[in-house]
């Protein structure tokens, strides 16, 4: 089946995640582990340490103590920022009565100095600055190393770390508005308070952290919180010193036992991975073919005749050897010297690989003569890159120990025009298969993790170059996901918020089932119009153009759509709702793995305003980005959290299995589904389809050219 | 060679368990019924001599004999039936592939002299390279030179060979190994144990004669 990510992959996300190891924690690491705290965010207990993970470390903490539970996803965004998302359920906590809350919230932690032999490192956090703000605080930390296993932390905070001990905020020296601290507006949440950061009283905090053996660390802090609203309905603070050790069970798995605040027993496990430490190395591919030199005179050219005959039978044993190393042969011919080759990239996360691969068989299958290899990447039958590989080279540098960048540097890659045109036996194709699902549903207060596992079929018929009908079929098996009782109160159209309901009615659901149409009207422009029911909850006509040089870093698309809501049993009928959508794009590939994206237009519930994303991206496929839709419906309308958001994450299957592959697990996490700021959910968008068969994909892949 | 392989340093052991709640199988099973699996087929070799070298990988336990499926210049490309290859130039290892942390190139030309008895005896460079965990040439650079010189008796398939065995120690700041190769009289390498890379360790070659 050709790559699909995102909705239809959550299932497997989980499951497979579950299949990695931890990797190994870098060689280099500090004498003195930096861990996670209770919050998630680096720190000691409560607490936080002016120290960073290493960088593109994802931690999964999950920490517990008088029915307060947290648990957080935390990515170390740069060298020196990390972003955590919280979901935490404070139990029997004060607010009208006892109640259990379930509370979002977001975290950041940034490294402002790095410690020196006398200055000690100094970061700055804020806490909760987008939710309710329950854990709403913010603080400046200092952090010293004396000697090599003792290492000690104090700093101020704000807010909730302000609760014991707090005096008269010493910014109040600047501004006397630096002295109270606003009340936040708590009815809906997800502002951004800046009117909040660093005012009212401030208190001081600190700790002291020993590791005890390399695997053992333990910790003593002094903390100011006053747990407002859990004390003292779910415990007792019998004081504000709270004890903890932590041992590393294996490479990236801590496991931390807490007594704290005097009357608490607490406990915290951490599992920490790094995109860029693949579990199984560079991945388990069987050995390509060898390069096949050509004898220095030869009489192959001679023998050669090149007639209709020998030319479909030198197609079809190389669209056989090419499809041994996972590439199709989309088209083939030959030109003099020169043969055209068109593929389609169906194994590697890498398109490299996969041309490096192909240049291999042709050498071992064309005749002497030919001394250039016209290679022209195909995807969805639009040729978008062609490059231009000297025979000589792939011979020349097969086993010269800069074989890679040189082979990239004589390689001419440009724009394709249009390559050979596609084989007699390229179309029609027709790919079908069954595989498991696993649809999670996540932050209901009334169970906070649900989930629906089945079958799914899967379809994909391209009668011609171009066009493609697909479909996608769901049976569940066993699952929980229709006992959700909540129903929406949104006030905007139900665009998204029904979720619940077509979760329940739809058993079996048509997930999609579309007929799709992908042309290039220009050099560097690309088109598609896709007909049909479109994702499950709405069917209509989907139309984009996508403008992207080979070489530029920025982009721009336009999508325009006209849509009606499906019915909740996903089957062929529709409901009343129609709405025009859609977007105009721009995409900026920011350099260093980062990519950002807008899209401003008109959503589902027929608002206006635009999608901010931000997107770290590993060379080996790794995505880790969060979003943000602003659009004209007003914070109160919006519902709680106020805006869409949310945070999105990629897992390439090759860096799972070791195995080649070149699909990605994909899921989006939102803190909330509302309606507003919704977008349509339209499978085969062209710029994630384009990109990676561009220049700078293919420079950054080009390590596998010869793998 | 490749099974043993996968299972022995590619599979962390522990990961099945949290999946068997989910599927009853393993991860092998999970990536079969995902498709996950299998897209790229292992090239049954071809070979093109009747020279077979057979190997051992201590570290992993995986063990195969492989056939030569091509050479260009002194660099000859052994493979085994189920897709391994290793590419040795004048008997030294200069890249192998499939074996997961592979060796992508390597410039032994130091070390060829040096077995040729023509390189002078001193330090000479050695240069590797891998890639890294976002597919980035990392290269990895030696001083190496000849540590030991002896002439031995080989025993390969029960018949015995006159053979110098010559060992050499290559040097960076943070790694070090020792290569040792016997050659027979026209500087044949008959056997050989050569480092590969920090997951796979050293390998143990042989030539068998047929």
């Amino acid at each position: 089946m050709r790559g699909r990510t995102g909705k239809k992959f959550i299932g497997p996300t989980i499951a497979v995640a579950l299949c990695v190891a931890a990797p190994a924690l870098g060689a280099d690491e500090a004498r003195i582990a930096t861990g996670y705290n209770s919050y998630g965010y680096p720190g000691l207990i409560d607490m936080p340490v002016a120290k960073s993970r290493p960088d593109g470390e994802l931690a999964f903490t999950i920490s517990s103590f008088a029915g307060q539970t947290r648990n957080t996803m935390t990515f170390q965004l740069l060298p020196r920022l990390s972003g955590s998302f919280r979901y935490a359920v404070l139990d029997k906590v004060a607010g009208g009565g006892t109640s259990t809350l379930y509370d979002r919230s977001f975290s950041l932690h940034y490294r402002l100095v790095d410690e020196g032999r006398v200055r000690p490192a100094l970061a700055i956090g804020l806490n909760d600055f987008l939710g309710t703000g329950v854990y709403s605080s913010e603080y400046v930390v200092a952090t010293k190393t004396l000697g090599r296993r003792v290492r000690v932390s104090g700093g101020i905070g704000w807010g909730r770390l302000a609760g014991v001990g707090g005096f008269t905020n010493p910014l109040g020296v600047f501004d006397d508005r630096f002295k109270t601290r606003p009340q936040r507006s708590f009815g809906v949440g997800g502002d951004v308070e800046t009117g909040q950061f660093f005012r009212g009283d401030a208190a001081l905090f600190g700790g002291i952290e020993w590791q005890a053996t390399d695997r053992l660390r333990l910790v003593a802090e002094y903390s100011p919180d006053a747990y407002p609203r859990e004390t003292p309905a779910a415990f007792n603070r019998r004081s504000q010193v709270s004890l903890g050790a932590t041992y590393k069970l294996r490479p990236g798995i801590d496991l931390s036992l807490r007594y704290l605040y005097g009357s608490q027993l607490g406990i915290q496990i951490t599992s920490t991975l790094n995109p860029k430490d693949r579990p199984n190395h560079g991945g388990r591919d069987p050995a390509p073919p060898p390069v096949l030199a050509r004898p220095a005179s030869s009489d192959a050219a001679l023998s050669w005749r090149g007639n209709i005959e020998e030319r479909g039978a030198l197609r079809a044993r190389l669209a056989a050897a090419l499809g041994k190393q996972g590439v199709r042969l989309h088209g083939f011919s030959i030109d003099g010297a020169r043969a055209r080759v068109a593929i389609e990239n169906t194994a590697y996360s890498q398109t490299a690989q996969a041309v490096g691969r192909t240049a291999r068989v042709l050498t071992r299958l064309l005749a002497a003569h030919i001394d250039r290899f016209d290679i022209t990447l195909i995807t969805d039958g639009m040729p978008v890159t062609e490059l231009r590989i000297r025979r000589d080279d792939m011979e020349a540098l097969e086993h010269d120990l800069e074989g890679s960048w040189k082979s990239f540097a004589r390689t001419h890659i440009a724009a394709a025009a249009d390559g050979p045109g596609p084989t007699p036996e390229r179309y029609p194709r027709l790919d079908w298969g069954i595989k498991p699902y696993l649809s999670p549903s996540f932050f209901d207060p009334d169970d906070p993790v649900r989930a629906d596992i089945g079958a799914q079929l899967d379809f994909a018929y391209e009668p011609v170059r171009g066009v493609e009908f697909s479909g996608s079929l769901r049976k569940k098996v066993v699952g929980n996901l229709d006992t959700a009782t909540r129903v929406s109160n949104s006030v905007l159209p139900h665009v998204r918020s029904d979720f619940t309901r077509y979760d329940k009615q739809g058993d079996p659901a048509l997930m999609h089932l579309t007929g799709a149409y992908y042309f290039k009207p220009g050099r560097d422009v690309y088109g598609r119009v896709t007909l049909g029911y479109l994702e499950r909850m709405y069917g209509g006509l989907s139309s984009e153009l996508l403008w992207k040089r080979a070489d530029s870093p920025f982009a721009l698309g336009l999508e325009l759509n006209y849509v009606k809501q499906r019915d909740f049993d996903q089957r062929f009928g529709f409901r009343d709702y129609e709405v025009a959508t859609g977007h105009v794009s721009a995409y900026w590939d920011m350099g260093n793995g980062f990519h950002a994206q807008i899209d401003a237009g008109r959503y589902l519930a027929r608002d206006w305003g635009a999608t901010f994303s931000l997107d770290r991206e590993f060379r080996n496929g790794w995505k880790v980005g969060a979003f943000a839709t602003l659009t004209d419906v007003p914070f109160d309308d919006f519902g709680e959290g106020s805006f869409d958001k949310g945070i999105r994450i990629t897992v390439p299957i090759s860096w799972l299995t070791g195995e080649p592959n070149k699909d990605g697990l994909s899921t989006t996490i939102r803190p909330l589904t509302r309606d507003g700021g919704a977008r349509l959910d339209v499978d085969g968008r062209l710029y994630e389809r384009v990109r990676p068969l561009h220049k700078p994909a293919l420079r950054d892949g080009w390590g596998r050219f010869w793998r | 060679m490749r099974a043993a392989a996968a299972h022995r340093s590619l599979r962390p052991a522990g990961m099945a368990l949290a999946l068997a709640a989910l599927l009853a199988g393993g991860c092998d099973r999970l990536g079969g019924a995902l498709e996950l699996t299998g897209n790229v087929a292992a090239v049954a070799p071809q070979p093109t001599g009747p020279e077979r070298l057979r190997v051992a990988i201590p570290e992993t336990g995986a063990r195969a004999t492989l056939a030569p499926v091509a050479e260009s210049g002194d660099v000859t490309v052994w493979q085994t039936l189920d897709g391994i290859t290793l590419s040795l130039q004048g008997g030294v290892l200069i890249a192998t592939r499939g074996l997961g942390d592979d060796l992508m190139s390597a410039d032994v030309a130091g070390d060829v002299a040096m077995l040729r008895g023509t390189g002078g005896g001193g330090y000479y460079p050695h240069i590797r390279t891998y890639l890294d965990g976002e597919d980035q040439t990392v290269f990895r650079s030696y001083q190496c030179r000849r540590t030991g010189q002896a002439r031995t008796t080989l025993q390969i398939d029960g018949a015995a060979r006159a053979a110098r065995r010559i060992a050499a120690r290559c040097t960076s700041p943070r790694h070090e190994f020792t290569n040792v190769y016997w050659l027979d009289a026209t500087g044949t390498v008959l056997k050989s144990r050569q480092w590969i890379s920090p997951a796979m360790q050293y390998m143990e070659t042989e030539r068998v004669l047929r």
